[in-house]
């Protein structure tokens, strides 16, 4: 996959928000994909930033696995002021896997781009053929006050 | 902190940044440490103890063909944009 920054996201989302002559969002194409990363990208929503290392193993395909139609629970102003995710995302390994830091969340537009990352709470390591990696069901919070 | 599930007996444990997933679990299902990936009929330790039996599941599996394979479940906080 082309070298992309989640840049690309950002910026349209403040020129949306903030200027007058661009101020159009190119829609986001669902389901989201969670990418496993080996090593964590860089940047943040209004600086440049690069990818992580995605993580190649088998039993995990390039690009992802699909969140589902409804990715994320809908923010509401209660605490913990954090979204989760409405769906499990597994895979089934099939031989054994280098160690998993973080995540990536990417939409699958004609052009992914990168919407957000984040470390597991503790590396994945150790995966060996049988052994089945999960994210459940409220696993993956994002907290719209970090932005 | 992950936690672990060993898909045979169900048994779960969580495990510390630093220790092995398949060490931690100590359901009985295989003691070998070897083992993990190996098909279940060449290991001399797999399927005794409460495996044999696991809960809910009254006769050893059909189609098992791995020894103690593990459901491994990990958290994570992402920030958007970033």
């Amino acid at each position: 996959m082309a070298y992309m920054t989640d840049t690309g996201f950002t910026a349209a989302f403040i020129n949306y928000m903030y200027s007058g002559a661009t101020n159009t969002m190119t829609a986001i194409t669902t389901p989201l994909h969670v990418r496993l990363m080996t090593a964590m990208g860089s940047g943040n929503g209004n600086v440049h930033g690069s990818n992580g290392t995605e993580l190649s193993a088998s039993g995990y395909s390039s690009g992802g696995a699909t969140m589902g139609a409804t990715a994320f629970t809908t923010f509401v102003a209660a605490s913990p002021a954090a979204i989760t995710n409405n769906n499990s995302v597994s895979w089934s390994a099939t031989g054994s896997w280098t160690t998993v830091v973080g995540l990536e969340i990417w939409n699958t537009s004609g052009t992914p781009l990168r919407q957000a990352q984040g470390t597991t709470t503790s590396p994945i390591s150790g995966v060996t053929n049988g052994d089945t990696v999960q994210f459940a069901v409220s696993s993956i919070s994002l907290d719209p006050t970090s932005w | 902190m992950l936690q672990v599930t060993c898909k045979q007996c169900l048994s779960s444990a969580y495990v510390t940044d630093g220790r092995d997933v398949h060490e931690t679990l100590e359901c009985g299902c295989c003691p070998e440490d070897h083992h993990h990936g190996q098909a279940a009929g060449t290991c001399p330790r797999a399927h005794e103890g409460p495996c044999w039996n696991p809960p809910g599941i009254p006769v050893r599996p059909d189609g098992c063909t791995v020894c103690r394979p593990l459901m491994i479940q990990a958290m994570a906080d992402v920030r958007p944009g970033g």
